[in-house]
């Protein structure tokens, strides 16, 4: 018996030696956190504040949510390092403004990103997932009647200038989601050594006057004020979720 | 990131649920096969506000059991009085069914528990607020161990949801009895209805057919409202706006109000909207082809309304 004990105590002390060497080889990753900032034509802008779009439109941000998908960074020698599955961004959550990740060493050029879920994850089971995983129900993307996710969820208020909180505000409310909406392979040039002990803070900038001045077209937070997963708001979708896709920076 | 996978499913046996063999297989998913715990909690959490916003609504204030698991109203009340846009439908015989929602949008009877729970105008819930109340209950605590070994969360809650509503099953009717060759099951006027609703020209049993007295589609039968694109919503074709799909007609005497929006109150009603061919419908939308007026008399109407109460 006694015997019995001293070998189970080796094996349980070669474990926690085995289990040491792989936290220390994991701390030995660089490290980034990858944030994200309003912005308005290259000034810092901020949730529940007035962000003037044009001329005569103003608009306030009340909710910003949206899943990047398939993250990778681009070494200089071209080859990509994923390092994260999906991530949720969320500004008005202080936990979900910024989030850390490790990576290998090495020199960075790039980071490559698609906006939404892919179709499998889109498919998920979100009571599979614990409660703090951005795909469960309680991230507040889960389409539950169409059992898939909203890629984007803003809402907010817009009304001329200088009226931005009178009775007359018009609401606005853009949830684009389905498969068909899912924006890849967005690149964004970066330039940074990821080592050990140094950490290095990138942010997605968020240029809101593209959401309504973009490529894909102008769209009149007046009068198209709504995207959600119906037929009659498709085209706005597409138009919503191009603008959106092109106002991201860093 | 965690997944929580059926590795934590509770080891209980299956249970056999009887049911109907004419029924067939039963669609159950491999990570809830149906156990006496799950249909206890299920039971439980289906008539407890618990799971609602301000704790005043259950599942059963809009599902009645009275009722076939329907409401009366056409359209059901749920948090601080607000309305949705659809008649709440009828719960039963849902082990057979593979897509949910009016719409058929949601693909799991154990996912569709999510719809109404947090729908703003249900039960205008949310998953941790929910968890967080049923893990302060140690009768809950107890009995989620019991059905799935882990503490309250969402992962049980629909699974236990969806294990009670498969025991909701509707068999037995004078139709079945008369299918099953009690030739007197059946009177003289459900006999002569049955013969209309089975008639080519009538079209009845071409969308209400088989054993469900359903062929699981989607059909446009009335003006679509902008605020419910029905199978649009989902299909994202506008010519599927106003499409719903065919109810069952099991039971279908105990469920009204009829039609997706319950606007008609008896089976009467019904009757007569399909005898005089509809409503007045859009041209860019028009009502399924079989939509059209019937030469039936009184008598004809009120036999096909005898045969549909023998369902």
């Amino acid at each position: 018996m006694k015997k019995q004990l001293l070998v189970l105590g080796l094996w349980a002390s070669l474990a926690l030696l085995i289990s040491g060497c792989e936290e220390r080889k994991t701390s030995d990753l660089g490290g980034f956190s990858l944030g994200i900032e309003l912005d308005n034509q290259g000034v810092a802008a901020f949730a529940g504040e007035p962000l003037l779009v044009d001329d005569g439109t103003e608009v306030r941000i009340d909710e910003l949510r949206f899943y990047l998908s398939h993250l990778r960074l681009v070494k200089s020698d071209s080859s990509e390092v994923p390092f994260a599955d999906y991530t949720l961004f969320n500004l008005t959550k202080t936990g979900e403004l910024r989030h850390g990740f490790e990576i290998p060493d090495g020199s960075y050029i790039g980071i490559v990103v698609n906006l939404g879920l892919d179709s499998i994850q889109n498919l998920s089971d979100p009571t599979v997932f614990d409660m703090d995983d951005y795909l469960s129900s309680a991230a507040g993307m889960y389409w539950t009647w169409a059992t898939q996710y909203r890629f984007v969820l803003t809402e907010g208020k817009a009304n001329q200038i200088g009226a931005l909180g009178r009775p007359d505000d018009v609401g606005f409310s853009y949830h684009p989601g389905g498969d068909h909406l899912y924006v890849k392979d967005l690149f964004f040039p970066v330039d940074f050594n990821a080592a050990p002990n140094l950490n290095t803070s990138l942010t997605l900038k968020i240029d809101v006057q593209k959401w309504f001045y973009g490529p894909e077209g102008t769209i009149d937070v007046r009068t198209e004020n709504a995207v959600h997963d119906d037929p009659g708001s498709q085209e706005l979708a597409k138009r919503f979720i191009g603008n959106f896709a092109s106002s991201l920076s860093i | 990131m965690g997944l929580l996978g059926a590795c934590e499913e509770n080891s209980s046996p299956a249970v056999d649920l009887g049911y109907p063999e004419i029924f067939g297989a039963a669609s159950i998913p491999e990570d809830n096969p149906t156990t006496q715990e799950k249909i206890a909690l299920g039971k439980k959490l289906f008539f407890d506000p618990i799971l609602s916003r301000n704790r005043d609504v259950s599942c059963s204030s809009c599902h009645l059991p009275k009722h076939g698991f329907a409401d009366t109203l056409p359209v059901s009340t749920g948090f601080h009085g607000r309305h949705g846009e659809r008649n709440a439908p009828a719960l039963m015989n849902l082990a057979w069914q593979t897509r949910f929602n009016l719409d058929g949008g949601v693909r799991s009877l154990e996912l569709q528990a999510l719809v109404p729970l947090l729908d703003s105008s249900e039960m205008a819930s949310a998953t941790p607020w929910i968890a967080e109340r049923l893990q302060a209950d140690p009768e809950y605590v107890e009995l989620f161990q019991k059905a799935f070994s882990r503490t309250p969360d969402d992962f049980g809650l629909v699974r236990a949801l969806a294990a009670f509503q498969r025991t909701l099953v509707v068999y037995g009717s004078a139709n079945d009895r008369f299918q099953r060759g009690d030739s007197s099951a059946l009177n003289t006027a459900q006999l002569r209805g049955r013969a209309l609703f089975y008639a080519p020209e009538s079209g009845c049993s071409s969308c209400h057919s088989g054993v469900f007295f359903t062929d699981r589609s989607y059909y446009r039968l009335l003006p679509p409202k902008p605020a419910d694109p029905g199978r649009a919503r989902i299909t994202l074709k506008l010519s599927d706006s106003g499409k719903f799909r065919t109810p069952s007609l099991r039971n279908v005497q105990n469920t009204w109000p009829y039609f997706h929006d319950g606007r008609l109150k008896t089976l009467e009603d019904v009757v007569e909207f399909y005898a005089v061919g509809g409503f007045p419908m859009p041209d860019s939308l028009p009502a399924d082809p079989r939509i059209r007026p019937m030469p039936w008399t009184e008598q004809n109407k009120a036999d096909v309304v005898a045969f549909l109460k023998a369902l």
